[in-house]
């Protein structure tokens, strides 16, 4: 069991953008992809979801060619996904947001966890989730994907427009997602940040892998700093 | 001229705007979701009353019910017409920037006009009416089949924002207009949801082609003229915003309506432009903001 994805070439018609990536995640497991801007990292994951119109390689998830599959049949596989913008339906209210999401299951109840889950959403229901403030709005996003309890999370830079103490709180729940058997994939600038919560970690440059391993190791290499030199690594 | 014809004239503009109302509502649905501004609309609309005429005409004996079941063929007729449409034309073109789909929804108008023109003739019909006298309510003289027609149209208007804003399938609708490929990783299923909104637009737009029809006559040109005008609010009232297309629609056939004893027949479809002009070197995004779209 584990998403797994090898010799990912993927882009928009050009020049390719991610130039043949692996990596795999299994349950309950954090692996961080981090990367300097423009490195292909939501192309990356936008080629594993779907959204890209050019894309080689392979996604296999619990033994499933992903790639043959179209952008609604991954998520029903248990594949979920935070866009890292315009990751919620900023005219409906926070309610639709939730109700519109197609889960099987019961989900009265499980938009009822959500609210449960997130106190600051259920006060606010009937509010247009373009109302909401920052972190609002992504604990939002959050519940959305999970309203369609996904097997495997993949979060782009969730934490980008938030505040220091907003990045804490999203951290947080970022660490409790493995306790739910789910395994995530988190994309970061920050590649120091994301790397202490994750079990496993890969670098990109320019679409390519740079280094990949456990986190710790990573964390300890000093080809990190060269890397990152210039673009101050938080 | 007086006031009181004026007015007359104005109640009438009100009533046809409604009409036009009804049409940009199935425009600016489809705008909104699918991205397009669909030219076939119009001659949607007139498919529509030419089944619904076909139909009376077979049980014209029924009397007033007839034109019940004409309402719900025309209605029914057009939402086939439209999905079909969207099922053999639009979808595949759906990846593509909405100039593809607006040339192809051109020529569907063409293939529909062609078709119908063909085994009907270009003749102009009648729904079988029963007579009846104008009401006066002051100064007012307003025939039943306008206040019937009005109330229908205002009606269906109704029900569209209740199926938008309450129902399961309107809040797909309103998620992929406000975001497409979120609604896709949620699970939405496109091609069904697409499927409804053709279906709601097409019966729209048969439902405004009868409706017309009622009021005035059935002609093959008649949803072309409808459509015009109906873009005209669809653009005075925002695009993609089903409540400022239906007040666009109003402020249009009220306005032609009223032009007509200084213009003339003839360029009345021009004021419904002058009007929504003017409107836009004022207020460059509509009447209402784009943010309120279908949305
Ligand atoms: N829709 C698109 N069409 C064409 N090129 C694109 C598109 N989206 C991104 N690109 C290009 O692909 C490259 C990688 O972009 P991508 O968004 O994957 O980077 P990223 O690592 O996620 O960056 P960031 O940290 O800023 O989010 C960039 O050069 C970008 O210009
Ligand atoms: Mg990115």
């Amino acid at each position: 069991m584990a998403l797994i994805i090898s010799d990912l070439v993927a882009g928009y018609g050009g020049a390719a953008i991610v130039k043949g990536v692996g990596l795999s995640v299994e349950p309950g497991r954090i692996v961080a992809i981090a990367g300097t801007n423009g490195s292909g990292k939501s192309t990356l994951v936008k080629a594993v979801m779907g959204l890209v119109p050019k894309v080689e390689g392979k996604v296999d998830l619990d033994g499933t060619n992903l790639l043959a599959l179209p952008a609604e049949a991954r998520v029903a596989h248990g594949l979920g996904y935070v866009p890292q913008v315009a990751n919620v339906f900023t005219t409906l209210s926070v309610w639709e947001n939730l109700a519109v999401v197609e889960c099987g299951g019961d989900r009265k109840a499980r938009i009822a966890q959500m609210f449960e889950r997130f106190p600051a959403l259920a006060e606010r229901k009937a509010m247009a989730a373009g109302h909401l403030s920052g972190g609002e709005r992504q604990q939002l996003a959050f519940a959305r994907a999970l309203m369609l309890e996904p097997k495997y999370l993949i979060l782009d830079e969730p934490t980008a427009a938030l505040s220091v103490a907003l990045v804490e709180q999203v951290f947080t729940l970022i660490r409790e997602l493995p306790q739910l058997g789910i395994g995530v994939l988190l994309v970061e600038q920050r590649a120091r940040l994301a790397l202490e919560i994750a079990d496993d970690g890969i670098i990109l440059d320019q679409g390519s892998e740079v280094m990949a391993g456990p986190a710790a190791e990573l964390l300890e290499d000093n080809r990190m700093a060269e890397l990152y030199l210039g673009h101050a690594p938080t | 001229m007086t006031v009181a014809y004026l007015m007359n004239l104005a109640v009438n503009g009100a009533v046809e705007g409604l009409l036009v109302g009804l049409l940009a509502l199935a425009v600016t649905l489809v705008f909104g979701v699918a991205r397009f501004p669909n030219a076939s609309a119009g001659d949607v609309a007139m498919v529509g009353a030419y089944s619904g005429w076909l139909l009376q005409s077979a049980i014209v004996s029924l009397g007033p019910l007839s034109l019940v079941f004409a309402g719900v063929t025309a209605m029914a007729s057009a939402a086939l017409v439209s999905l079909a449409l969207y099922w053999l034309v639009f979808r595949a073109l759906s990846g593509r920037v909405g100039v593809y789909a607006l040339i192809a929804s051109i020529g569907a108008a063409f293939v529909l006009r062609s078709v119908v023109t063909f085994f009907l003739g270009h003749d102009q019909q009648v729904f079988a009416v029963p007579l009846t006298r104008a009401l006066s309510i002051g100064p007012l003289r307003v025939l039943p089949i306008d206040l019937w027609v009005g109330a229908i149209a205002l009606a269906a208007m109704v029900c569209v924002f209740v199926i938008l804003r309450m129902t399961a399938m309107g809040r797909r609708m309103r998620a992929i207009a406000d975001n497409p490929q979120l609604a896709m990783v949620s699970g939405i299923p496109a091609a069904r949801t697409m499927s409804g909104l053709w279906l709601m637009a097409g019966a729209l737009s048969g439902l405004a082609g009868c409706l017309l029809g009622l009021k005035t006559v059935i002609a093959p040109e008649m949803g072309w003229d409808l459509l015009l005008p109906a873009f005209a609010a669809t653009i005075l009232g925002s695009v993609g915003n089903p409540l400022g297309a239906v007040i666009g629609g109003v402020i249009i056939g009220i306005a032609q309506e009223v032009s007509t004893p200084f213009v003339g027949f003839t360029y009345k479809i021009a004021i419904g432009f002058v009007v929504m002009l003017l409107v836009l070197l004022v207020r460059p995004e509509g009447l209402f903001v784009a943010r309120a779209r279908v949305r």
